[in-house]
């Protein structure tokens, strides 16, 4: 036995300093330890009763407890229109644009659609080709190019360009639709601009083929930094402050730093994740046994435990709000981040948005 | 080599206070311990860190609550072998109803590996456990009961099934 006492099990060194970074991170992020209050005891009550309402939201008789219990306990019944947004700023959801008084406007016939850096403008994609839109869908310019899918657009107020997949190739074409050209071969996910903090520049972040995520600064075309290859990703975005790349693959969250750093790792089931607006703070779906929990990366408490699957989270531009869509009851919850716990849910998505389409941003 | 009483507290009490390099020191001391542990139990890499990285996540998220006085290896030990338990039977469970995916075989442990690691390997979880306990991080009996939530005598008896099979196995390979 004391053969065990000198045992060294493989891959210690290296597998201690990838959890050191992750434990580091959890740490700095921990919030000081809350003193019981009876915000507290109400927060408890509607996230369990939000967990409720997920496993019976599908059949008559689950939607007559569903709006029970949400009434017991203070939860504003399920609306059945979308009357207004609980913070300012616009929707983006496939080709529909939702404002802020709940109006909404069809874009047209496009597969997806995103917004322009300062949400003045709208890039959207369809299988032959790409257009830049003003939010009220007037066509501003078009490029026809094979199964257009992914358009990102970013940059400041002088510069910007757009990010596209156009098959399996990534191509840039200035804002105003001039100098389209292919970047090179990539997967299919969203590439993230940024305008690095170090750089002073616009960088671009894509994964290619083989599951490697490459920043590059477009205007030079230098490679600032590359990871190893993997799983390919499923979303990749950047802070607001351009320090951080948020990279989630089915069973991994990474942060880097935009020196291509890893600073940290988890392990786990994503759905989905944000960064927070003006902030490094992430927010994330994960499933766990078949519950969706929502949390603040390295944070103690989950923010909204669902029995149901939800899809996506998007943040409102104040940060005070979370969209969540949940396609099984065909519902965009609204919770609040901080101060008493609020849960807004909007019925008949897929009736309101024509399918129930993705949301690509809340600007 | 596991850090002195005094040392710990300081640290557990420095980091409470927000210290990284204390709750560092605290890493450093109890990481080597929880990973072997974990991994004689799993016999999985990945999965030993999985299940040491989150001993130790939880360890930050309950740092405000924890209660200096008491040592700090035997609540992380315990975690990190629950969960290693917890692990190696979901893995087997999931091998039965797999069986046609090509898992990485726990029962075929790297040849590199010494031979009482590789005989530990075929036995069941809550042996591997026990004995983990027992003999790498060297809890007596009566603590191996308290951390599992099991009556000493099934400790005991695990303990002897298990060591009389690492006995057998040790033989079957000379």
């Amino acid at each position: 036995m004391r053969e065990l006492a000198r045992f060294r099990a493989p891959g210690e060194g290296q597998a201690a300093e990838r959890t050191w970074a992750v434990v580091a991170s959890a740490f700095s992020e921990r919030e000081p330890a809350p003193r019981p209050r009876r915000r507290f005891v109400r927060r408890a009550l509607a996230l369990a009763a939000v967990a409720a309402l997920g496993a019976v939201a599908l059949t008559p008789p689950g939607r007559a407890v569903v709006t029970s219990v949400r009434r017991a306990i203070g939860i504003a019944p399920v609306q059945w229109a979308l009357f207004s947004l609980p913070a300012r700023g616009n929707v983006l959801a496939g080709a529909w644009v939702v404002h802020a008084d709940g109006s909404t406007r069809h874009l047209g016939d496009y597969r997806e659609a995103s917004w322009s850096p300062f949400g003045r403008f709208v890039v959207a994609a369809r299988t032959d080709g790409l257009a830049a839109l003003e939010p009220n869908g007037d066509v501003r310019w078009t490029l026809a190019r094979p199964d257009v899918r992914f358009a990102r657009w970013g940059g400041g107020r002088t510069d910007t360009r757009i990010a596209y997949l156009s098959g399996r190739t990534l191509r840039i074409v200035a804002g105003d639709g001039t100098g389209d050209h292919a970047v090179g071969p990539a997967a299919p996910v969203a590439p993230a601009w940024s305008e690095a903090a170090s750089a002073g520049a616009l960088v671009l972040a894509y994964a290619d083929p083989r599951g490697r995520v490459r920043a590059v600064a477009p205007t030079t075309g230098r490679t600032l930094f590359r990871t190893a290859p993997g799983p390919a990703p499923t979303l990749l975005a950047w802070s607001d402050d351009g320090s951080r790349l948020l990279v989630l693959d089915p069973t991994r969250l990474r942060l880097y730093a935009d020196d291509g750093r890893l600073v940290a790792a988890v392990r786990g089931h994503f759905v989905d994740a944000a960064f927070l607006p003006r902030s490094r703070r992430v927010v994330l779906i994960r499933t766990d046994d078949g519950l969706s929990v929502v949390s603040l990366l390295g944070a103690r408490r989950p923010l909204f435990p669902s029995a149901g699957r939800l899809g996506q989270v998007v943040p409102s531009p104040d940060g005070r709000w979370l969209l969540l869509t949940w396609p099984d009851a065909d519902e965009w919850l609204f919770v609040r981040l901080g101060g008493p716990a609020r849960v807004r849910a909007v019925g008949n998505i897929s009736k309101q948005l024509g399918g129930g389409a993705a949301v690509e941003g809340w600007s | 080599m596991a850090p002195s009483g005094r040392d710990e507290r300081a640290w557990v009490r420095a980091a409470q206070a927000g210290s990284r390099s204390a709750l560092e020191s605290l890493y450093r001391a109890h990481w080597a311990r929880a990973y072997r542990a974990a991994y004689l139990v799993v016999h999985d890499a990945a999965g030993a860190e999985d299940i040491a990285q989150e001993a130790f996540l939880a360890a930050v998220r309950a740092l405000d609550r924890f209660d200096r006085r008491r040592p700090f290896g035997p609540w992380l030990h315990r975690i990190v072998v629950n969960r290693a338990i917890d692990w190696a039977r979901a893995r087997s469970l999931r091998a039965e109803v797999e069986a046609d995916e090509s898992l990485p075989a726990a029962a075929d442990p790297p040849a590199e590996l010494p031979a009482l690691v590789r005989a530990l390997s075929a036995l069941p979880p809550e042996q591997r456990a026990v004995i983990v306990l027992r003999h790498l991080l060297e809890y007596t009996p009566g603590e191996i009961a308290a951390m599992l939530d099991l009556p000493r005598g099934t400790v005991n008896s695990r303990l002897r099934r298990g060591l009389d099979a690492l006995a057998e196995k040790m033989e079957d390979e000379r």
